[in-house]
């Protein structure tokens, strides 16, 4: 009786209406992403080749992960660096490229389009002309190196190189996140900048003091979706390097991607996407914890 | 606005007017080679009323599209197949088949039919394919080039000398002007053909060590004669840093030998090349070998027509389909015969490669299941021997201890 | 100074654009000419009829068909469901919002490798395996990303206008019908832009879940000009163009949107 009762103040109360508002995806989550997380994390119990029937073993996938495997350590080693490089040099390049289509410019639609372009051809065919590009004998870009008595670079074929150089060519595909900073750019109050202006405040001081603090919880939005990217950027590296020369591109979703369906080992490679998932969430709830000191929620629900 | 509506949902539901049979056939070609199997399902289906063949192409995503349907159980009935070890647990071994078809497998291109075979722990072998078409390796010349530089043309049975030495003669460095092109990222299964040629091999015939096969003096030997070509500008490095293709650099007249299969065929032909084609050149005092680069078709064992799946893949390898197939060598000897081309000059020093029927080679994966990691480890090997151009067997040793380990996950 | 940041701007586009106009170029050559070195930036004789070429070597009309259905109703869904959720989200304070939200950051975080194949098995017991349901009806229920994006659009909106709504008697179904969806309007041309983009490129949903020819998407078609051992580059860049072509107009139409400035002013009022 009593569970009724509460049940029946519940609705009435409109204590109901925020779940009404988010059921769509709890709906979706429960019916397309919890069973197969649910079953990934099961079968990394198991030592499954695909294959033939699945034999549990006691967690051995976990400890040879994180105790006798070089491949893994390597991998995760490459994944930090790239990721270093990566999340700063994406996120200052769009913000930058964002702040000037901002400038009231003549035929702005059209860099917005231009600057965006590439974001809206299928990868396989970027990736094709970007490595005719940075071809070490025969690329352009070294062709304009060797003009200006720059010693021409092995891009893609020196293990120190191909690292910074699928850096770079991520850095063409920052239209996505271009445009986000964009619109919230446009959302910040024009007058707020004429007033810092009168009161004799630099473009730097208002970049300082009303940019960022007002773009704040769309950066937070690019930084968190920018780190989960950078470690699950598998097209990049599979495509421009097969994540050589020498493994030196050979990231963990490569590697997670290549046991999965090269070795047919899956419950390996479902240990180790959990692996994987629990260090993102850990690196997003450190971002998140820290977010509070430098994001700005016009009107936060406490 | 509602008949568009009534349109989408008829798109969403619609379960289009079914042939009695369908029947899943997939493939990893395209272009030409898939035209090709087309004409072959139309073929069958002509002579089967009542069946429709669903040809199925997947070109290079082909590997994940057949890994999800074997993993989830709802594998194409018919596949495209050349890496029997990883798929053999859901393969049907067509040994029985075989045996009641009469097919007539002498007529096959020798070896075809071992290398679709797995042999298992109790000495008992499966027949888990059905050869399609195959390719060995030969060396591509180009004739113009040879000309310009008064060099005679290859002859079946020469030997490395004289080929660097031809190299060395058509080589310009100055103006990227090459005789050889060294692959610097080979296919493992690919690059064994040289090992074969000097005497040594992957991994040993029992499959339990790549100590003293990899890391033998003559896969050394091997390597150190392709690093000393890159080093003194005989040969050009292509595939590490470089857009991979060998093919522009031939047609524009840069590039004066290569070996491959039949692959760049199509593309010379394009351009119109004058190129001529000679065996592999031998080490001395060695006979050249090449491997076989085979397709096959395989059933899978989930399938639920196997019979009729039987049928078409019988019917794949009659002689009126493989004379369809003009992408890759005939597969049946007879065809070849027919077609001319054991004489034809393009064609015949392919033949002059194909491995004897009582070969004992064959590739390194048929003999250990875990040979695809250890592969990844040999190939990584590849890449520092060309990235450094040194150090040959100490990084052929210090792989074969990384291989051994990973023969043994 | 102005003349400094035309000629920064006019490098950018040229950088930004070289993709595309090499694309076009490798489309409209000879395949001969295409194996030169050096390679010409403009054909000997322009071959438009290549794009003829390669929209019939397959049933592209059935393609752009499918890819068009799964496209637009997707996105249909997507914005209707990420916006309710994002308001939800964003607009209440409920036991276990923390905990939701996490899950729905650490669900943008699952790597598809492992989870695939236990989809393909649900999907195959639906039996939604060869149909284009697995790329539509998923779209229905939100998606992370584009949820946690309009949530932080939701976040600057002032709480006030709520308020006010409320006052005049409104729900707040209401408040986020009448007045959030017009305000994020900007925000959703652009979860649209995206979640079409998404739909129109997507290339491995497609492969895993459908076989059929008469069900393949247009990115499906594309792959099938790339073999394992040869690849048909003319068609593939040719398709490559066309393929980009309903994007790129959907986004120079809906930038006007997404930029201008009066529908996002009165956020900050």
């Amino acid at each position: 009786m009593r569970g009724k009762a509460a049940r029946r103040h519940f609705w009435s109360r409109g204590a109901a209406t925020p779940y009404l508002f988010v059921a769509p995806w709890v709906i979706g989550f429960a019916a397309f992403t919890l069973g197969p997380l649910l079953f990934s994390l099961y079968i990394s119990f198991f030592d499954w080749p695909l294959i033939g029937t699945p034999a549990f073993n006691h967690g051995a996938n976990y400890v040879t992960i994180l105790t006798d495997d070089a491949d893994f350590l390597h991998a995760l080693t490459v994944t930090l660096k790239f990721a270093a490089m990566f999340v700063p040099s994406n996120l200052i390049v769009a913000l930058l490229l964002a702040m000037l289509l901002n400038q009231p410019l003549f035929a702005s639609g059209f860099f917005r389009a231009a600057f965006y372009l590439p974001s809206i051809i299928s990868g396989v065919a970027l990736v094709t002309i970007w490595s005719w590009l940075l071809s070490h004998e025969y690329g352009v870009i070294n062709y304009v190196l060797t003009l200006a008595h720059i010693p021409a670079v092995n891009w893609l074929g020196s293990p120190n190189w191909a690292p910074v150089s699928i850096v770079l060519v991520s850095l063409w595909s920052v239209g996505g996140t271009m445009l986000i900073f964009l619109t919230g750019l446009k959302s910040i109050p024009k007058d707020l900048y004429e007033a810092a202006s009168l009161s004799g405040v630099g473009p730097f001081g208002q970049f300082v003091l009303i940019t960022l603090p007002l773009l704040s919880p769309v950066l937070l939005f690019n930084l968190v979706t920018t780190v989960i990217a950078a470690f699950q950027q598998l097209t990049l590296a599979l495509l421009l390097t097969k994540g050589g020369p020498v493994k030196s591109t050979y990231m963990l979703a490569m590697y997670i991607y290549d046991t999965a369906f090269k070795y047919h080992d899956m419950g390996y490679a479902a240990a180790m996407s959990w692996l994987m998932l629990l260090l993102i969430i850990a690196l997003t709830l450190a971002i998140f914890k820290l977010s509070s000191l430098w994001v700005f929620y016009e009107t936060e629900v406490k | 606005m509602r008949t568009w509506i009534t349109l989408a949902l008829t798109g969403l539901m619609a379960t289009a007017a079914q042939a009695d049979t369908t029947l899943r056939f997939a493939t990893w070609d395209s272009d030409q080679a898939l035209e090709i199997e087309k004409k072959v399902a139309a073929g069958f289906e002509a002579a089967h009323p009542g069946v429709k063949v669903q040809v199925e192409a997947y070109g290079d995503g082909y590997d994940d599209k057949i890994a999800a349907g074997f993993g989830a159980g709802d594998p194409p009935d018919v596949l495209y197949m050349w890496n029997f070890p990883a798929y053999q647990a859901s393969l049907l071994p067509l040994n029985d088949y075989l045996a009641k078809s009469g097919l007539d497998t002498s007529d096959f291109a020798a070896v075809t039919l071992n290398y679709a075979t797995i042999s298992d722990p109790d000495g008992s072998k499966r027949v888990l394919g059905v050869p399609a078409g195959y390719t060995t390796l030969v060396t591509y010349f180009n004739k113009d080039m040879f000309d310009k530089a008064g060099l005679a043309y290859p002859k079946d049975g020469w030997t490395w000398d004289e080929l660097r030495a031809d190299a060395k003669a058509l080589a310009k460095p100055d103006e990227k002007v090459y005789g050889f092109g060294v692959d610097g990222a080979p296919d493992p299964y690919d690059f064994e053909a040289y090992l074969w040629s000097n005497g040594s091999s992957w991994i040993s015939p029992d499959g339990k060590t790549t100590k003293g096969f990899l890391s033998a003096p003559e896969t050394a030997q091997v390597f150190q004669m392709f690093v000393d070509m890159v080093k003194s500008g005989e040969g050009v490095l292509f595939g590490v840093g470089d857009n991979g293709s060998y093919r522009e650099l031939f047609n524009a007249d840069k590039l004066g030998m290569v070996i491959s299969g039949t692959w760049p065929m199509p593309d010379f032909d394009t351009a119109k090349k004058n190129y001529g084609v000679a065996m592999m050149p031998a080490f001395a005092g060695k006979p050249a070998h090449s491997q076989v680069d085979m397709s096959a078709l395989s059933i899978a064992k989930d399938s639920k027509n196997k019979d009729l799946a039987w049928e078409f893949v019988k019917y794949y390898a009659s002689p009126e389909a493989v004379a369809l197939r003009t992408n890759d060598l005939p597969i049946l000897n007879s065809v070849a015969k027919s077609r001319g081309l054991l004489d034809n000059p393009k064609y015949a020093a392919f033949f002059k490669m194909l491995p004897p029927g009582d070969d004992t080679r064959s590739p390194a994966f048929l003999h250990n299941p875990n040979w695809g990691r250890a592969q990844d480890v040999v190939t990584t090997a590849i890449q520092q021997i060309y990235v450094d151009l040194d150090n040959v067997q100490a990084t052929l040793d210090s792989a074969a201890d990384s291989a051994d380990k990973a023969l043994t996950k | 100074m102005k003349a400094a940041r035309w000629a920064l701007m006019a490098l950018l586009t040229l950088l930004f654009l070289f993709p595309f106009y090499w694309t076009l170029v490798t489309a409209i050559k000879a395949k001969p000419e295409l194996l030169t070195w050096p390679p010409t930036w403009w054909p000997e004789t322009a071959l438009w009829g290549n794009f003829v070429t390669a929209w019939t070597a397959q049933p592209f009309a059935t393609f752009l068909w499918n890819s068009t259905l799964v496209t637009v109703l997707s996105t249909i869904g997507q914005l209707l469901s990420s916006s309710l959720v994002a308001f939800g989200l964003a607009r209440f304070a409920f036991p276990g919002r923390n905990l939701l939200f996490m899950v729905l950051l650490a669900a943008m975080m699952i790597p598809w490798d492992v989870t695939m194949i236990p989809l393909y098995m649900e999907f195959n017991w639906l039996g939604w395996i060869n149909t284009l349901k697995p790329l539509i009806i998923p779209a229905w229920f939100g998606a992370p990303f584009f949820i946690f994006l309009l949530r932080q659009f939701i976040m600057s909106i002032p709480r006030e206008l709520d308020e006010a709504a409320k006052m005049d008697g409104a729900n707040m179904f209401q408040v986020y019908w009448k007045i959030h969806l017009p305000l994020m309007a900007p925000a959703l041309v652009l979860v649209g832009v995206f979640q079409v983009l998404a739909a129109w490129n997507d290339y491995l949903g497609p492969l895993i879940f459908l076989n059929d020819q008469s069900k393949y998407t247009l990115t499906l078609g594309l792959a099938q000009f790339k073999g394992l051992h040869n690849t048909d580059l003319t068609s593939l860049a040719a398709m490559t163009v066309i393929l980009c072509l309903p994007p790129l107009v959907l986004f120079l139409t809906a930038q006007r949107y997404i930029m201008d400035g009066s529908l996002s002013s009165g956020i900050k009022g």
